[in-house]
């Protein structure tokens, strides 16, 4: 079976298993209201505080724990393993690795606000490249050119480049807890970022996840012609259809990860669970 | 060119508005046209009434009468009254070219029959019987109130209420007289106020009563209506009073270029209106029924089309067989007399005379006067100086080094026969690349042009001579254009002193670069004391080329407390001069224009008031008034109310700022003890910078305990380095950015020193820091520090004893003797401190030493500034990521749209691709892009052959781009380039202005530069470029 055909299979899996589906719509809708709600909370005596801190805890604990389990079930899917069984058992095994699932989001936090320290530049750069550039380079090349050019770099590097190099270790980590920092983790991550099909999958994702949504949240009706209950309902129907697209590009990239980070045995991996 | 709708016009009027019924109206027509002349031809007056009940103009005509006009171009016409209510008579006429022409005037007939649609909205209107009236006339008022019954108050108002009657009315249209008296000029308002069924009624109208019996005739006369080029020429002056009786007076008179008016209009006014112009009415009745909100449109006045004037024109006389040499033109101010103080005698005349300068154009003469007892008048009239062979010459505002251009000379001839003309070009620091004479046949009453080639040489100035003969009248003109170096100008500067007996210093200053493209030049100052150093920075600060708020305060302050000191010192004045008065009075004007509604200062007058800006005006006006110049106390008031506010409303200003404003305040007795002790507090976190101007403030106020206490703190803080002592500082703390500010803060501890502890050992060294450490050879580093520095040398300099001085020095560059010169005590306070300037034939390329040499006692201060333009890669686009500038140039391209805008001519952007043609239109982009920084200012050169489009709002695109922005504190268009100035900066911003091709030729564009105003050695700059005009 090719690296591709092994994608679209746990992908096309997935789509049958609507409970994943259905899983993931509701809850991520809910974790939405919950945090939106939780913004809400006053802070103005030790019982508002405590329940930030529960709130918050229980909503990072659920987020961990659905994409986590969402990964796992993936990673099992590529192994061969029963999807009807897999499915709460990947949420449990996520469950299980929270610490070192929480361990491994806190470093690739740290470097993505070391990755932010380059966005002023991303206004700095293109002026300054095109004003250094000879007249016979400038009239070709308008600086919406190189701002363009700039801005597709910024993008690959945020939206493929560091996540394609970070996610394997996250699936890593929520499969197999702290050995996805090991030897285990760092052979699923060279075989996944030595597939050209996984960078192409996870770029397909990011343009569908990240900038079909963007660009449909930026388009609105023509005023000229608009009336309020027009706007409502293109409002509705773009924030549903970026959600779904988002969820999506989400469910490809969970897909590609989990059949290129498993072993391609789903007992080997279950095993050794057990085991440890 | 005026466009009306017939050849003349009519109007018609009465000697009153006001008639009874049965009265015989006598209507007044006048037909005339448009240059003024009588019109005869047939008119038809019309008696019209007026309907408004059904909401719409409703018009009936009552009768009408047929009359033609005579050769005065009027005639009366008389209607009977046999109506009442409101009517118009209106005048109508036929124009040859078939058109009805009309005017009209209103009338008011009261009686039983009038319609009472006034009554109906509770409203009172007043008719008066005549349009003006005179003292000891009586004013028929009729108050229409619409109520059959009524007790009116009726008062005569103007600044105050001048007289108040009860009238009881018994009709709704009483007839209320008003006596004209001398109070009531210029004009009075009759008010009218009344109760009725518990509602109030109020109307006010207004009387002209004018003050004829103040104007003044005056009648100016030349000695001729025609002159020629430098011909002298005289004004007779004739004033009368109002009866013609002859009057003593002064008056000014002002020749001026009329072309001058057609670019700025005479804005001053007519002076009989400035003293008996209409007032207002100052006196407001209201009742306490209601209350209500009043606001104000704005009355700005448009400005309507100015013509020029051409005069009749003559022919010459002399018909000699050879070429007639002419007399070459080369005098073309803008004012050809200005005499400010012209007595007429008894018999009300005076004279004035002139030579007119080499100006082809109309002259307007304008006069104004008063008597001493106040009557006032003014007039103008034009002449024309003309020739009956003109030759002009069509070249652009200056050169740039380089520059291929196309000049020509258009030959006009008003001779009565055709001419062949001999035309020549004799150019001056221009290379000529064609034949520099030629022939061109001219037509009678027509012009030829004739085009030369020329290419600017490496001379800072060139010189062009035209002429254009002919057997019977010849004419040539002379300009002097400035030849402007390409690239980006360097400086190179070195200071230094000399203390023993005996002793040299050696210096190199570095001018690299071809001497023919570099242009440098070198400047040399010697003087035996540090009081040297200041005069010379005096100059640096009255020339910089642009004023914001602190650049025009520091560009006569430093002169006025100079001048002060040099008084106190009982040294004879030489730095105020008459010129520089009125650079001072032209810098206080410039302030109180730039001065915000809200009453603190900007950087310009178009941004937001600054704190420090708006402490240092009110700091330098206390320092202007010290030193006797008047200063307008309501401007600073409200200045000093925003400073106290602005104190009070940012309890977190920076600590420095805090001092620098009480400072300000303390200067002008208006600090509060409360602010003071408030600044007092924080004293512990303030700068040696803050400190001294805490020090200078508690000094002012007579505190000099605290004082001494905050001298002793800045005296601990000191750096001493041998001979040398100063004050470091890596922060500006007033204009908050980082820069080497050690003068600046040297210069405020000097300062407060000077006055707190003028025997501290420290003054002598800082004083002598100060006058070797100037950055940019004989002044400081902008023009802020250079203006701090001078104010605290100058504070210094009251103290000092270090003016004595008995030595010889002797100047050397490259090894040639420059300057030999003894130096002694009186040459310490003089303000013509030695200087030298070498030009680019005694400077070498690269190297150049300089070394001077000392024998004697007393100091030598020396100071060297080189300066060139480099076409250097490393100096042009030295672009940085934290700031760079990018020049971009598009074509405008008209194209025709026609949309629901309607039908118009739009333009579309293209970027500049292929030749230019005279006429094209271009859209200049700079790109600034960097970080944060503040104080910007952007240079962009601009080619010699275009001039700048100042109204580029009136261009509309067909597609806006989003870069086309006007985001910028302040545009200035020079001759030669474009300045913008940017308060606050980040990121990345377009600056877009509009050219228009004028010149062909092929044109040399220096780099656009960027740098932050008060940090000149940063700087970015983009690439040159060159630009082909076919």
């Amino acid at each position: 079976m090719s690296h591709f055909d092994a994608v679209t299979g746990a992908f096309t899996a997935s789509l049958r298993n609507w409970r994943l589906w259905t899983i993931q719509f509701l809850v991520n809708a809910v974790l939405f209201a919950s945090f939106a709600g939780w913004l809400l909370i006053p802070v103005a005596n030790a019982f508002h505080i405590i329940l930030n801190i529960t709130v918050i805890l229980f909503i990072c604990l659920a987020l961990l724990v659905l994409h986590g389990g969402t990964l796992n079930y993936f990673r099992a899917q590529s192994n061969g393993g029963e999807e009807i069984t897999e499915l709460p058992e990947g949420f449990r095994r996520a469950l299980r690795n929270i610490l070192p699932i929480i361990v491994c989001l806190a470093v690739v936090w740290a470097l993505w606000l070391l990755l932010a320290k380059l966005d002023p530049y991303q206004h700095l750069v293109p002026p300054y490249l095109r004003s250094i550039s000879p007249v016979s380079l400038r009239r070709h090349f308008s600086l919406a050119f190189f701002q363009g050019m700039f801005d597709a770099l910024f993008f690959t590097l945020h939206w493929i480049i560091f996540p394609g190099l970070l996610l394997p270790f996250v699936a890593s980590v929520s499969s197999l807890g702290f050995r996805g920092f090991a030897r285990e983790g760092l052979s699923a991550w060279k075989r996944t970022v030595s597939s050209i099909w996984y960078w192409i999958i996870l770029t397909a994702a990011a343009v569908v996840g990240v900038v079909a949504t963007q660009k449909l949240m930026d388009w609105t009706p023509d005023f000229r012609h608009s009336t309020l209950r027009r706007e409502t309902i293109s409002v509705v129907w773009r924030t549903t259809a970026s959600y779904l697209l988002g969820l999506s590009a989400w469910m490809l990239t969970c897909s590609v990860l989990g059949s290129r980070g498993g072993s391609g045995n789903a007992s080997d991996d279950l095993r050794r669970q057990t085991i440890a | 060119m005026p466009a009306t709708y017939g050849s003349f016009q009519v109007g018609v009027s009465t000697d009153t508005y006001f008639f009874h019924r049965g009265d015989t109206i006598h209507a007044n027509v006048v037909a005339k046209d448009y240059d003024g002349k009588p019109v005869r031809t047939p008119v038809q007056v019309a008696f019209v009434r007026h309907n408004y009940t059904n909401h719409a103009p409703d018009e009936t005509v009552v009768l009408s009468k047929d009359a033609e006009t005579d050769d005065s171009g009027t005639v009366e016409v008389d209607l009977p009254a046999t109506e009442s209510g409101s009517f118009t008579l209106k005048v109508t006429a036929q124009t040859p070219e078939h058109r009805e022409v009309s005017g009209r005037t209103w009338l008011w007939i009261p009686g039983a029959d009038e319609p009472e649609w006034y009554g109906r909205n509770h409203s009172v209107r007043m008719i008066t019987d005549k349009k003006t009236y005179q003292i000891g006339d009586t004013a028929h008022v009729v108050v229409m109130t619409g109520v059959p019954e009524s007790y009116l108050l009726v008062t005569t108002e103007a600044r105050t209420i001048q007289s108040k009657q009860i009238v009881h009315a018994t009709n709704s249209s009483p007839s209320i007289d008003i006596p004209i008296t001398s109070t009531n000029q210029p004009n009075v308002y009759v008010s009218v106020a009344f109760w009725k069924d518990n509602r109030f009624y109020q109307s006010s109208k207004n009387l002209k009563v004018p003050a004829v019996q103040q104007t003044l005739q005056i009648d100016i006369q030349p000695s001729q209506k025609q002159f020629q080029p430098g011909q002298k020429a005289r004004y007779d002056l004739t004033v009368r009073d109002s009866v013609g009786k002859p009057v003593v007076g002064e008056f000014s008179i002002g020749v001026v270029d009329e072309a001058i008016y057609s670019i700025y209009p005479d804005t001053s006014g007519d002076i009989h209106d400035f003293f008996y112009g209409n007032t207002y009415d100052f006196v407001s009745t209201e009742s306490s029924l209601s209350f209500y909100f009043s606001g104000e449109a704005g009355k700005k006045q448009m400005f309507l089309a100015y013509r020029s004037q051409n005069g009749p024109r003559a022919l010459a006389q002399l018909k000699p067989e050879v070429p007639v040499q002419p007399k070459i033109r080369k005098v073309f101010p803008d004012t050809a007399l200005w005499l400010a103080d012209v007595h007429t005698d008894s018999r009300g005349r005076a004279e004035a005379q002139l030579e007119f300068p080499d100006s082809l154009t109309t002259w307007r003469a304008t006069v104004r006067g008063a008597t001493l007892d106040t009557k006032v008048g003014s007039t103008t009239n034009n002449v024309i100086v003309r020739k009956n062979l003109m030759v002009r010459m069509a070249v652009p505002r200056f050169f740039r080094q380089g520059d291929e251009v196309t000049v020509s000379a258009i030959v006009h001839n008003y001779l009565a026969n055709d001419k062949t003309v001999q035309v020549s070009l004799d150019a001056k620091g221009l290379d000529l690349l064609t034949a520099p004479t030629g022939q061109i046949q001219v037509p009678s009453k027509g012009e030829m042009k004739f085009d030369w080639r020329v290419r600017a040489k490496s001379v800072h100035q060139s010189v062009l001579l035209t002429k254009a003969l002919t057997n019977e009248e010849s004419d040539a003109m002379e300009l002097t254009l400035p030849v402007i170096p390409v690239g980006v100008k360097q400086i190179d500067a070195k200071s230094g002193s000399l203390v023993s007996a005996n002793q040299e210093d050696k210096t190199v200053v570095t001018l690299p670069g071809n001497l023919d493209q570099s242009a440098p030049t070198l400047d040399i100052t010697l003087s035996s004391s540090f009081a040297g150093g200041i005069f010379s920075a005096l100059d640096y600060l009255t020339s910089y080329p642009y004023g914001c708020t602190e650049q025009t305060m520091s560009s006569f302050l430093p002169n006025i407390i100079v001048a002060k000191a040099l008084k106190d010192l009982k040294v004879p004045n030489q730095v105020n001069t008459p010129e520089l008065e009125k650079k001072i009075k032209a810098g206080m004007d410039r302030l109180k224009d730039f001065q915000h509604d809200d009453g603190g200062w900007g950087w310009w007058k178009e941004d937001d008031s600054l704190v420090f800006m708006t402490a240092y005006v009110v700091s330098g006006f206390a320092q202007a008034n010290a030193a006797a110049y008047d200063v307008d106390s309501a401007s600073l008031n409200r200045a000093e109310n925003w400073l106290h506010t602005a104190f009070a409303n940012h309890p977190d200003m920076r600590n420095d700022l805090q001092a620098f404003v009480i400072y300000a305040l303390a200067l002008n007795n208006a600090a509060k003890p409360e602010e003071i002790d408030s600044a007092w507090k924080r004293r512990d976190s303030m700068s040696v910078q803050g400190l001294s101007m805490l020090g200078l403030a508690l000094h002012a106020t007579g505190d000099l305990s605290r004082a001494k206490e905050i001298a002793k703190t800045i005296e601990s803080k000191v750096d001493i380095n041998g001979q040398e002592a100063s004050w470091a500082s890596n922060y500006d703390y007033f204009l908050e950015f980082e820069i080497d500010d050690a003068p600046e803060t040297t210069a405020y501890a000097v300062r407060l020193l000077s006055l707190v502890d003028p025997q501290s050992p420290l003054l002598p060294k800082a004083a002598f820091w100060l006058v070797t450490h100037r950055d940019a050879g004989f002044y400081w580093y902008s023009t802020k520090q250079t203006a701090m520095v001078i104010f605290g040398l100058t504070e210094y300099l009251k103290s000092s004893h270090e003016l004595e001085a008995n030595f010889h020095a002797d100047l050397f560059v490259n090894g040639k003797q420059i300057a030999s010169r003894q130096f002694t005590t009186a040459d310490s306070l003089n303000p013509a401190q030695p200087s030298f300037h070498l030009d680019t034939s005694q400077l070498q390329s690269g190297n150049n030493e300089i070394r001077v040499h000392k024998t004697g006692t007393g100091r030598l201060y020396w100071s060297a500034t080189g300066s060139y333009y480099s076409n250097d890669r490393r100096l042009v686009q030295t672009n940085k990521l934290s700031l760079n500038i990018t020049r971009d140039y598009f074509r405008l391209t008209a194209i025709h749209a026609n949309d629901k805008m309607g039908e118009r001519i739009v333009y579309h952007l293209d970027p500049l691709a292929g030749d230019l043609h005279i006429g094209d239109i271009l859209a200049v982009r700079v790109t600034v892009a960097g970080t944060e920084w503040r104080y910007l200012l952007m240079e962009d050169p601009i080619p010699a052959g275009a001039e700048f489009i100042t109204r580029d709002d009136s261009y509309e695109l067909d597609s806006r781009p989003s870069w086309w922005e006007y985001w910028f504190t302040r545009r200035e268009f020079h001759d030669d380039r474009a300045a913008i100035f940017q308060e606050y900066f980040s990121g990345q911003h377009q600056y877009v202005y509009l050219l228009k091709i004028v010149n062909p030729g092929k044109f040399q564009v220096s780099p656009a530069m960027v740098q932050p105003m008060y940090q000149p050695s940063i700087i970015a700059t983009s690439d040159a470029a060159v630009m082909e005009v076919k």
